[in-house]
Parts: C-alpha cells; sequence; structure tokens
C-alpha cells in the first residue's frame, strides 16, 4: 500500500524532529548564559554545530536522491526524515542565533536558510496537493503528456482541413487561432494558469453568430483583422452562412474540443510547473546557504 | 530582384540534397495557393500567407498577409526586415536567409517540415512539464555560490591581509568588507574605533588577545596586588573573558556571580593571606554583613579599619567630636539666634556637584549661624577664630589688653583694682603697663578656660588641656572616614528618591559615635541578585569594582606616578575637613 513521505512509519521523523526540537527549546529556557544568548555561549556553539550538521545532511539529499543503487534506507524516508528535520533547523538555528540579527553575514545565512525551508514547506504542499488534482485532469487520457499534445495538433490538423475547404478567410482565421495558441510559453503564464484568449473569444464569437444567425454585435478586437476596410469576423460569419450547416457543426464541435483540450493541457502545465518551479528557490538557495554557511563558520573563527 | 531559392531535402541515411531555383519579380509571393513564387504544401500555410518585397538597397521586408503571422526568429510578427541568418517560420516550413552573392539579392534556404516533425512544432512544446530551459538551475545555484563565498569571505579575507585593500573596501562598500562579518553593534564607548576591526581583530583564528585592550588601557588598575596574589586567574587571564563585545550598546562587562563567587566564595583557597570575608552568595543570597571603614589612631598615626555593621560593641567612630543628631533634630525645634528653628537633614547634608556622595560639614558652613564663638557678654559681635587653638589665646589677649590699655573696666575685678586713670597724651609708667599685661593674660587665660574647657569649644570637641609650662589648650583631632564604604558605589543620586531617614537612623541617634548606615538587609528590601523576582536585579559589579588595586596596572607595571601624584596632591592641600 501506498504511504505518503509524510506519514512514513507512522510519522517516525516527526516524532524525532520534535524532540530535537522539544530538547532545544527546553536547554534554550533552562540555559542562563553569563551574556546575551548568542551563538557563542556553549549552547550557541552546540546548536551551531548541530544545525550546520543538519544543513549538511539535508543537502546531501540532493545526492542521496540521485544514487539509484543505494540501499542506505528508503527514498521515501530519507524525504520523510528530510521534510521534518528540515523544519527542526527552523527552530535550532533561530535557538542558535539568540534572537541577534543584524546586516551581516551571519544574518544573511538565517534568512537563506529561512527561505529554503520556506520554499521546502511549499514545495511539501504542492506535493500533497497537486498530484491529486493533476490525475483528475489527466482523467481518460493516460498519464503521458504526449497523448494530450498529439490530440491537439490533430484537432487542428481537423480544423484546417474543414477550414480550407471553407474559403481562405477561414482558414486564415483559424490558422490565426492555432498559432496563436501557446503552450508552456513562459514560467509566468504556467504558473498564473490561463489559455489563449484569443481561441475563447473566437469560439465564443461563432457560438453567438450561428445560435442566433446574426451577425456578430462586436468584431474581435484585434487591428490585424481589420485589414482592407472589412472586418473579418462579418466576413467569417457571411461565410457560415453561405456554407454547409454540416461543416460550421462541425468546426465548432473541434473548437469547443480543441478549447476544452488546451484548457486541461494547461493546468496540466501549470500543475507540473508548480510542483516543479519551487525547486528552483529550493535548491539554488540551498547552494546559497551551503556558501553563507562556510563564510559565517569561517568569519566567526577567522576573528575570533 | 533576383532571388535564389535553395530547397534543403533530406533523404534518407543523412543525405542531404539542394535543390536550387531562381525567382525574379517584386514582390515574391509565398503560399499554399498554385501560382505563388514559393509554393508551400501545408495546411498551416494560408493561400497566400506572405509576400517579400525589396525596401531600398539590398534591404528586403517580409510582410504576412494573414492574420496569425509569420515567425520570425520563433517571434511571431507581421512583418520584419529581413537580415542574413534570420529565420522565417511559416507552417512547417522554415526559410533561412542565407548571404547573398553570385549576383542574387537574396538567397533563401528552404527546409520542408515532416509529418514528425511538424507535431513537435509550436504551439505544441512537449516539454511543457519542465520549467522553462532558460533559467538553468545550476548555473543560478553555482552563481549565487560564487558570489556569496568570494563577495563575504574571499573579499573580507583579502581585505586582512592586505590592510590598505581592507580599508579602503570599509570605507567604499562595508557590506563586501570584514564589516559584513560584524556580529552585532559594539559597546558605546569602543563604537570610534568600531569601523577597524583589526583593532582588536589582530591575528586571524586567534582570539583577542590582552595586548589588543591594553593598547588602550594599560594604566587600567589590577584586580589586587599581584605580587602578594601573584593567582594565573589574575595575571594570566583574559580581558575577553570578562568583556564580551558585539552585544549591543550596553552591553559590555559579564554580569554573572558565578564569575566572582568562583573565587570569593572561598576566598583563603585561592588567597590564603587575604582579609577579605567570603562571600556566600550576591545579594539576597547569603551576602556577608557590610563593614565600614572607620579611622582609628594608634601609635602616633591614623589608620584605618573595616568593622562589621553587625559588631555594634566595635562599631563606634572615634571622632573626637561631641553631635548628637537627635538633639538637632527635634522636631520641636531648637534655639538659635533667630528664635527657634526645626532642621532636617538637608540644613547640612547636601550632595557633593556629582551627587554621588554627600558634601564634607564646614563649621563655617553649617554650624555658625547658632553655634557663636562670642566670648564677651557686652562685645557679642567680637567672636575668637576657629579652626586653631593657638589662635583663640592669641586672639583673648590682644582683644583683653587692648581693653585694659583703653582703660575699660574690666567687669571681673572691677572692685578689687581701681583703673588708673591718665590724662590723654602722658604715657603709661612701666609698671602700669606691666600690670595692664599681666591683667590681659590672666583675663584671657579665665576666659580662655571657660571657652575651651565649658562653653563654645567644649560643646562640640573633645578638649585636651595641657598645664605646662603655662596654661594651654588643645583640641584634639576631628577623626571621621570620608566615606565608610570607600570601595562601594553606592551613588546617592540615584536613591535620592527615597527619604534619607528609610536608610540614617539620625533621629534616634544620641551620640556622635553612631555609624548611621544600614545594614545589608536594608539593601535587600530592595535589591536581589540576577534574576531576583520583585527586586532591583543587582550583581557583584553594580556595587563592587574589579579593577581597584591602588598599587599594580593591567600591564602588570606599579602605579608609582599615580600614587605619588595622589601623595603631593594630599600634601599640598589643606584637608577638607575644617571643623
Amino acid at each position: 500500500m501506498h504511504v505518503s513521505f509524510l506519514a512514513y512509519r507512522r510519522f517516525e521523523y516527526l516524532k524525532y524532529s520534535l524532540a530535537l526540537i522539544g530538547l532545544s527549546v527546553i536547554t534554550y529556557a533552562l540555559h542562563d548564559p553569563s551574556v546575551p544568548p548568542n551563538g557563542g555561549t556553549w549552547l550557541g556553539y552546540t546548536l551551531g554545530t548541530v544545525g550546520a550538521a543538519l544543513i549538511f545532511w539535508l543537502l546531501w539529499f540532493g545526492v542521496r536522491k540521485r544514487q539509484y543503487h543505494s540501499h542506505l534506507g528508503q527514498l521515501t524516508g530519507w524525504l520523510s526524515a528530510h521534510v521534518y528535520l528540515g523544519f527542526a533547523l527552523l527552530v535550532i538555528a533561530t535557538l542558535h542565533c539568540g534572537f541577534q540579527f543584524d546586516w551581516n553575514v551571519h544574518t544573511l545565512s538565517y534568512v537563506l536558510m529561512v527561505l529554503v525551508i520556506i520554499s521546502g514547506m511549499y514545495g511539501v504542499f504542492t506535493y500533497a496537493y497537486y498530484p491529486a488534482r493533476l490525475t483528475q485532469n489527466r482523467a481518460d487520457m493516460g498519464i503521458r503528456p504526449m497523448t494530450m499534445l498529439r490530440e491537439v495538433a490533430d484537432l487542428d490538423r481537423r480544423c484546417l482541413k474543414i477550414a480550407d475547404q471553407m474559403g481562405d478567410k477561414v482558414h486564415q482565421m483559424i490558422l490565426r487561432s492555432i498559432e496563436r495558441t501557446k503552450l508552456g510559453a513562459s514560467l509566468w503564464r504556467n504558473v498564473l494558469g490561463g489559455v489563449g484568449t484569443i481561441l475563447g473569444d473566437l469560439t465564443d464569437e461563432l457560438k453567438s453568430d450561428v445560435g442566433r444567425s446574426q451577425l456578430p454585435l462586436r468584431p474581435l478586437a484585434t487591428p490585424i483583422m481589420q485589414q482592407g476596410g472589412e472586418m473579418t469576423v462579418m466576413y467569417v460569419a457571411n461565410q457560415f452562412a453561405s456554407a454547409g450547416a454540416d461543416q460550421v457543426k462541425e468546426l465548432l464541435d473541434l473548437i469547443n474540443a480543441k478549447k476544452a483540450l488546451v484548457t486541461r493541457v494547461q493546468d496540466d502545465l501549470r500543475y507540473h510547473t508548480l510542483m516543479s518551479v519551487w525547486r528552483y528557490f529550493h535548491v539554488a538557495l540551498s547552494i546559497a546557504l551551503l556558501a553563507a554557511l562556510i563564510a559565517h563558520v569561517v568569519s566567526v573563527f577567522f576573528y575570533w | 530582384m533576383r532571388c535564389l531559392l535553395r530547397t534543403v531535402n533530406r533523404r534518407r541515411k543523412g543525405v542531404v540534397v539542394y535543390q536550387d531555383r531562381e525567382l525574379s519579380g517584386d514582390p515574391l509571393s509565398i503560399g499554399r495557393a498554385a501560382g505563388q513564387d514559393l509554393y508551400l504544401p501545408d495546411l498551416r500555410v494560408a493561400l497566400h500567407h506572405a509576400n517579400i518585397v525589396s525596401s531600398g538597397a539590398d534591404k528586403f521586408l517580409i510582410q504576412s498577409t494573414v492574420p496569425s503571422g509569420i515567425r520570425h526568429n520563433e517571434k511571431t510578427v507581421q512583418s520584419a526586415l529581413l537580415e542574413v541568418g534570420d529565420r522565417i517560420g511559416i507552417g512547417n516550413c522554415q526559410i533561412t536567409v542565407a548571404p547573398a552573392g553570385g549576383g542574387y539579392d537574396l538567397v533563401l534556404e528552404v527546409k520542408h517540415g515532416t509529418q514528425d516533425n511538424d507535431l513537435e512544432r509550436a504551439p505544441l512544446s512537449p516539454g511543457g512539464n519542465r520549467a522553462p530551459a532558460r533559467l538553468s538551475l545550476r548555473a543560478w545555484a553555482w552563481l549565487l555560490f560564487g558570489s556569496i563565498l568570494v563577495l563575504f569571505l574571499v573579499v573580507p579575507i583579502a581585505g586582512f591581509t592586505i590592510p590598505a585593500l581592507g580599508n579602503f573596501l570599509r570605507s567604499i562598500a562595508p557590506p563586501i568588507s570584514d564589516s559584513a562579518w560584524d556580529p552585532g553593534s559594539l559597546n558605546r564607548g569602543h563604537r570610534f574605533f568600531g569601523d577597524d576591526c583589526n583593532a582588536c581583530h589582530r591575528s586571524a583564528f586567534f582570539s583577542v588577545r590582552n595586548d589588543a585592550c591594553l593598547a588602550c588601557h594599560k594604566s587600567a588598575p589590577h584586580h589586587v596586588d599581584i605580587q602578594a596574589f601573584p593567582l594565573p586567574s589574575l595575571t594570566e587571564g583574559r580581558c575577553a573573558s570578562c568583556h564580551k563585545e558585539h552585544h549591543g550598546a550596553e552591553w559590555f562587562v559579564r554580569q554573572d556571580e558565578d564569575l566572582c563567587l568562583d573565587c570569593h566564595e572561598e576566598i583563603k583557597s585561592v588567597a590564603e593571606d587575604s582579609k577579605l570575608l567570603d562571600v556566600p552568595g550576591n545579594i539576597g543570597e547569603g551576602h556577608p554583613e557590610l563593614r565600614a571603614t572607620l579611622i582609628t589612631h594608634a601609635a602616633g598615626k591614623e589608620q584605618s579599619k573595616r568593622v562589621s555593621l553587625d559588631r555594634k560593641a566595635e562599631l563606634k567612630e572615634r571622632s573626637n567630636l561631641y553631635f548628637p543628631h537627635k538633639t538637632h533634630l527635634d522636631r520641636q525645634g531648637i534655639i538659635s539666634p533667630d528664635g527657634e528653628v526645626v532642621l532636617s537633614c538637608a540644613s547640612c547634608h547636601a550632595p557633593d556637584p556629582g551627587g554621588r556622595r554627600m558634601a564634607p560639614i564646614h563649621f563655617e558652613e553649617h554650624c555658625h549661624r547658632c553655634h557663636k564663638l562670642t566670648f564677651e557678654f557686652d562685645d557679642p559681635r567680637r567672636e575668637v577664630p576657629h579652626g586653631n587653638a593657638p589662635a583663640v589665646l592669641e586672639a583673648l589677649k590682644s582683644y583683653y589688653a587692648l581693653r585694659t590699655l583703653e582703660g575699660a573696666y574690666l567687669e571681673s575685678d572691677a572692685a578689687a583694682s581701681p583703673p588708673s586713670r591718665q590724662r590723654p597724651g602722658e604715657r603709661a609708667s612701666t609698671m602700669l603697663r606691666r600690670e595692664a599685661m599681666d591683667r590681659a593674660a590672666s583675663q584671657a587665660e579665665v576666659v580662655g578656660k571657660e571657652l575651651f574647657e565649658y562653653r563654645a569649644c567644649a560643646t562640640c570637641h573633645q578638649v585636651h588641656a595641657v598645664a605646662e609650662p603655662f596654661t594651654r589648650w588643645e583640641i584634639k583631632p576631628v577623626r571621621i572616614a570620608e566615606a565608610w564604604f570607600p570601595k562601594a558605589r553606592f551613588d546617592h543620586e540615584q536613591h535620592k528618591t527615597i527619604a534619607c531617614k528609610n536608610c540614617h537612623a539620625a533621629a534616634r541617634s544620641e551620640e556622635s559615635e553612631d555609624v548611621l548606615v544600614p545594614g545589608i538587609q536594608k539593601c535587600e528590601t530592595c535589591h536581589g541578585g540576577l534574576g531576583a523576582e520583585s527586586r532591583v536585579e543587582s550583581t557583584c559589579v553594580s556595587c563592587h569594582g574589579f579593577h581597584v588595586s591602588k598599587k599594580y596596572a593591567m600591564d602588570g607595571t606599579v602605579i608609582r606616578a599615580t600614587a605619588e601624584k595622589r601623595r603631593n596632591r594630599r600634601e599640598s592641600t589643606p584637608p577638607p575637613r575644617d571643623f
């Protein structure tokens, strides 16, 4: 049976993490240093050593997850420990510094560490939340994204074929909508979601046009389409009137099917992006943290 | 325009075949319809999709005639000026602009797409489930890693190795100098050189050494006489074991009691000859009773002695004065030349200019208003001088000699010896003058005796009469300790919101030998040790100093110069007390 990495071995690592946090907090509370609490007291050095060891171990996860033949524990277990002990690090490092913050390399390390942990926590959230939505979105499409993409290409081809039979202008319109439909164009578009609006606009126009057998009330607000003083949409609508009703219906069905499919592809891309984009921050910042940590430790002992 | 159209066909096994065709005319049309100059048989190409027109000398413009536009270098546009190397995409066809030559104005390479790569073309980007490829995770991570390591470690270390560079960096870019290592602001007193880390941190990977501190604090007194008590903890200790830096403006000295109690809890275990008491704990935790420093007189010289406040029998200040506080503080008032007055503490005691201690009492300022040194009933303005016993007799003699010579009656023996009267201008006889002098001397002695032994002087002072060779009186020297707790950091200014009587039981004191200071219990009503609740948190160093040796400085040298200076000053200036 599948067990989430969060619940691995009945939350074993959550318990270790809470124990570590509890021990640190209690020791900190009982600790009565002769100076304001800081990283230089015996507890400060102890927590600092534990924290640094944790950081190196947490970074090692990046190596361990690539060692496919390793028998050193299950990767699920490693991930579970990575998540829970990473969270404990937040408490340990805060107590290590004794809440002393300033504009220096030491606080830089702390801030980087906090950012890494926050991005990791967001990552845990995406891994817990999006897979279910992803599967739901891909229902009856199989699990391979290429299937969906082939389907879109196929719909495009069929649209163009019908449009070509309906005349050059309709073909141009459909061609335009196909060219303007971008999938996975930019990071932000993927993150924010949304389909190419032109496809949607066009479908709506056509729908209203055919449904009421009237000319569209408003033209598509794109200057390119008004070349030669002629309103393209009106022309297309007129073409619809003269073309066979079967062809119009078939084209509309195809466009609707494509619209639905593109929405699903976009969602698919968006979920995948959200599930992976946090790692850009998490991994890059953790490497930055490694540098800041080295600078922190060396500088402290350099000017002892 | 003459245009060479080179169609690139890929055959099986990777063989590439070129097909050249020459076109001429302006514009050149591109489309799926028959009769187009460049025929592209793809459904994603409109019948007439675009034109290439010449636009000035050797410049060509490609213009789309349909709303879907063309892809110019992977960007969808309506028209674009063609440059060598440009890639134009229409449908599944890729047109590359090659360098012109061979008599052609324009050379275009045309690649027709296959069914397979058609599928991979835009708008379908199968790599969509990866984050965009232009952000390379590794490059981004190593860039951050490298910059942080260089800016915050390599550059500051370089600044340490090359001091000129270090100073330069601190002045122009503190964040990438060793200032970025500064873990917290310095104590207020050290801020003036705070930018220069190397004022204290002189060698890499070594903790701050004492010589860095002694560079400025050479003359700071040591803790004890290090010859008598050469304890390693004192002679080899680090300044930085007590003085902690980088904890903010107010924080500098360790406050924990253990630091002091390590030795002082059982002082004999570290210094056998010490005269100090063991201190089981801080105030409220077993602090021993306070000991007042009193002046004693033995073997012809003044000495000081510390007497515990709970040893009442010994706790007497032999000041050689008579001064009952109780009488002076009578709430009904006391008789003064100006009538009855009610005195308070502040009538006589005022803080010194620093506010820390009380200023000394002076006869002229504080006593004289009531205690007049008059001696002649019918001459109440005439007084003997204060502070100089021989001068008193001299003054009396002079006064009575003058009176006698002026022919005034001396009341006391007016009946026994009638005065001799003389006419003005007539010189008195030798016998008469001697008689007058004798009379004045004896009168001075009578009055002097009265003043010294019964009235003015004896009111306050202990007087010692010396009969031989002729009668004279000596006032015993006043011995009041300048401060009963000379080493304590007690500050009256900080306690001024509390009434004097809360600590000083003066209103009940009938003897001048009473030492009117409260014991440690009184302190403990308000003060407690570190972490004490509902008490003022006070540590050892709140009241006691560490650097208190009068003999040795922190660098181990003898504070000779200072001691000599102090001695000279004492000899050259009159004593502060002048009773």
